[in-house]
């Protein structure tokens, strides 16, 4: 007979068989089998997903935003879960803003996936994941969202559904705005529930890209634009602001705006007397003549025994701050003529004209500029006053800054820096003239606001220079120049003693009245106010203030500088 | 060897436990991650809800609409120099009115192409010292009135 002690110890040992077993089995499964056994488990649990890392921003100068991609989804259906379970098809398509036979549609397809709705906004969403339906899925996706709507949309550009660059500074720089592919490891659980298991990727958010462009003045800019067009119902207008001491661009409106073209870089026009600056400085530079010479600008002026040249106005003999300041086409025709046909081409390349400016922007035009022979009389008397050659309004008004920042061309920019790094420092493209030459051409472009076409681009206390422009276009049917179709155009910089903005205003044929002075310079004078408003310019001429009255003009400005665009200056003259 | 067993299986037990737990734990960290990304994605959306209605066109509607403004007639508006309470004298110009046929410069001016030093617009500092004196001119002056008026009585033949 087995004692008390044996017998428990009997069934202590009978009753840790089974455990034994157990803690047997265990090892096998957890010991030697574990690496298959993990495998096969991970295999079965784990996932990943791809996320994109939205693209960058675009921002002002001062560091709105222009544009920006907004984190959104997309909705698909898997065709097969969705049959038995049409009674849902109408919410769903009430929830997406579908036609409901689209998301019936949709359902026949045989595959296991029908996209449905791209982009969707957070209401859509929220209501579509209100209606819980099994049978629906949802992507991550990224939208692309202006907050200022139509502002500077011909420099912005546009994107594709896919988030890539179609136009403008989108497409230039769609490198470095495009946002990467992110790669997440997942665990997933019966009931679907996910674990992240730490990016396979490091994300890189893309830099942002700062622009030049004043948010405040490009809209400004734009509602002149808008109003000018609206009076005067031109083909097309386009007006630049540009910084002459960094050739940065900070505010260019084209109308009508057009996100796939640029008129500011890509439109080329005649610019008519806007051109005269340069066969100005040439002949200045080149000691052809000075202020005070009287060049004969009678006309009608026989340029060839079948060709005349004529000015708007009669006009007599003049000096030379007069030809400029009365804008006569004669007077300039000589001067080119002085110049001859490589002169006067080294000048206007010299100027930027007939080349690229060097601004990223993609599709800038060149214009058109040939160098004439000095024989080709006609050819070059008409280069000489703007005509034969073509240019852009970004050319322009980048010539023009060259004059007011002392006589370097500079490479215009828009775009101010990439991220983090610094703003670059202007680049020289070249100088164009002798500081002495610009001054005195300064001096010319300061009559034409004082004495000539320019008056009602004058602004009370702001000392003020620049060109009125009005050519004709070429009639393509006929292959001669209109005589009802101009381009109404002025160009110049304000304070001219210390110049902080170069403007250019172009209107491709104006109805009614097409002279620069009633057309371009009106808008120039608005946009230059607001400008100077906006940056806390002083005046730099003394103002006369009379009680009660708006403040009247100082006794060299325009007596009555008019208010409505129609009006003519007290003197009207060849613009 | 009882207390080992138990021990041990207390161990085992344990480690289970906290297995569990920290799967349990980082299917909530998920969860709430993902939270927060979605509360991200509704702040972008509302920051560039606040954008839109912040633009310079919006503004300028509201300001029309809702107060009844009008942009002021531009020759309403001068601009005052910020340190004196009257409109700036005319600084020295950048540019010298041309004067006549005899002061151009003479043969030999540097042409298009060849090497030119760069010419820096620098900014004028006869305007701000200007300024800055007459400011520490004005200051001194009404410091020396305090003083005298603390000092003196009113009647004191200095005042006049």
């Amino acid at each position: 007979m087995l004692s008390l002690r044996a017998r428990l110890h009997i069934a202590a040992a009978l009753a840790a068989v089974p455990l034994f077993a157990i803690a047997a089995r265990l090892v096998q499964l957890q010991v030697l089998e574990r690496k298959d056994l993990t495998a096969k488990v991970l295999c079965e649990l784990r996932a990943s997903k791809s996320e994109r890392i939205l693209r960058g921003r675009i921002l002002d100068r001062n560091g709105y935003v222009l544009a920006e991609s907004l984190p959104s989804w997309s909705v698909s259906l898997d065709p097969q879960m969705a049959r038995g379970r049409e009674s849902a098809f109408p919410s769903l398509a009430a929830a997406l803003r579908l036609p409901p036979q689209e998301v019936r549609r949709k359902a026949r397809g045989s595959g296991r996936s029908a996209m449905l709705k791209r982009q969707l906004g957070p209401d859509e969403l929220e209501a579509v994941k209100a209606l819980k339906l099994p049978f629906v899925a949802f992507t991550p996706d990224e939208r692309r969202a202006y907050p200022n709507a139509d502002l500077a949309a011909s420099l912005l550009g546009s994107v594709s559904a896919d988030g890539r660059g179609l136009s403008g500074l989108e497409l230039e720089y769609d490198r470095a705005l495009s946002g990467k592919l992110h790669n997440i490891a997942l665990l997933r659980d019966g009931k679907g529930h996910t674990m992240a298991l730490g990016s396979q990727d490091a994300p890189e958010s893309p830099p942002d890209l700062t622009l030049t462009i004043d948010r405040g003045l490009q809209h400004y800019a734009e509602a002149a634009l808008a109003e000018a067009v609206e009076r005067h119902q031109p083909l097309w207008g386009a007006a630049v602001i540009e910084d002459p001491s960094t050739g940065e661009i900070l505010a260019m409106a084209s109308s009508p705006p057009d996100p796939l073209k640029s008129r500011i870089f890509q439109q080329v026009y005649e610019p008519g007397s806007t051109f005269k600056t340069v066969t100005a400085a040439a002949a200045l530079e080149e000691k052809l003549t000075h202020p005070g010479e009287e060049i004969d600008c009678t006309g009608p002026w026989a340029l060839t025994p079948h060709v005349t040249i004529k000015d708007h106005e009669p006009e007599g003999i003049l000096p030379l701050e007069l030809v400029m300041a009365h804008s006569s086409n004669i007077g300039m025709a000589k001067l080119g003529l002085r110049l001859g046909g490589e002169r006067l081409y080294r000048y206007a390349r010299a100027f930027g004209f007939g080349a690229r400016t060097g601004v990223r922007f993609p599709g800038e035009s060149a214009g058109l500029l040939k160098p004439r022979p000095s024989k080709d009389r006609v050819g070059l008397a008409t280069n000489a006053f703007g005509q034969g050659l073509a240019v852009t309004p970004l050319q322009i008004v980048n010539a023009y800054a060259a004059v007011a920042n002392g006589g370097e061309l500079l490479e215009p920019r828009v775009v101010r820096a990439v991220g983090a790094s610094p703003a670059p420092k202007p680049t020289v493209v070249r100088r164009v003239a002798s500081p002495e030459t610009i001054r005195l051409l300064n001096s010319l472009l300061e009559g034409v606001i004082l004495r000539g076409t320019g008056m009602s681009a004058a602004i009370p206390g702001y000392s003020t220079a620049g060109k009125t422009g009005t050519s004709q276009k070429l009639d393509p049917a006929t292959r001669r120049y209109s005589s009802t179709d101009y381009i109404a155009s002025f160009a110049g910089y304000v304070p001219s003693r210390r110049p902080r903005f170069v403007i250019a205003v172009i209107m491709d044929s104006p109805r009614h009245q097409y002279y620069g002075s009633e057309v371009a310079a009106p808008v120039f004078a608005k946009l230059a106010r607001e400008a100077l408003a906006l940056y806390g310019v002083p005046p730099d001429k003394p103002l006369l203030v009379t009680p009660d009255r708006a403040p009247a003009a100082a006794p060299r400005a325009p007596a009555a500088a008019p208010k409505a665009p129609a009006a003519r200056p007290a003197a009207p003259r060849t613009p | 060897m009882n207390r080992w067993v138990a021990a041990a299986a207390g161990g085992a037990f344990l480690l289970v436990t906290e297995q569990i737990q920290a799967t349990h734990l980082g299917f909530e960290l998920d969860k709430t991650q993902r939270s927060v990304r979605e509360a991200r994605d509704h702040e972008a959306h509302l920051r560039f809800q606040l954008d839109q209605e912040t633009t310079p066109g919006e503004l300028a509607v509201l300001a029309r609409s809702r107060l009844g403004m009008i942009p002021p007639n531009p020759d309403a508006v001068v601009l005052l120099d910020q340190a004196n309470d009257r409109p700036v004298q005319a600084p020295p110009p950048l540019f010298a009115t041309a004067g006549p046929a005899e002061e151009l410069s003479p043969a030999g001016a540097p042409r298009v192409g060849t090497a030119e030093p760069h010419i820096a617009i620098a900014e004028p500092r006869v305007g701000a010292a200007e300024r800055f004196d007459r400011v520490r001119s004005a200051g001194a002056s009404i410091l020396r009135t305090q003083l005298l008026s603390w000092l003196l009585p009113p009647d004191s033949p200095r005042w006049r």
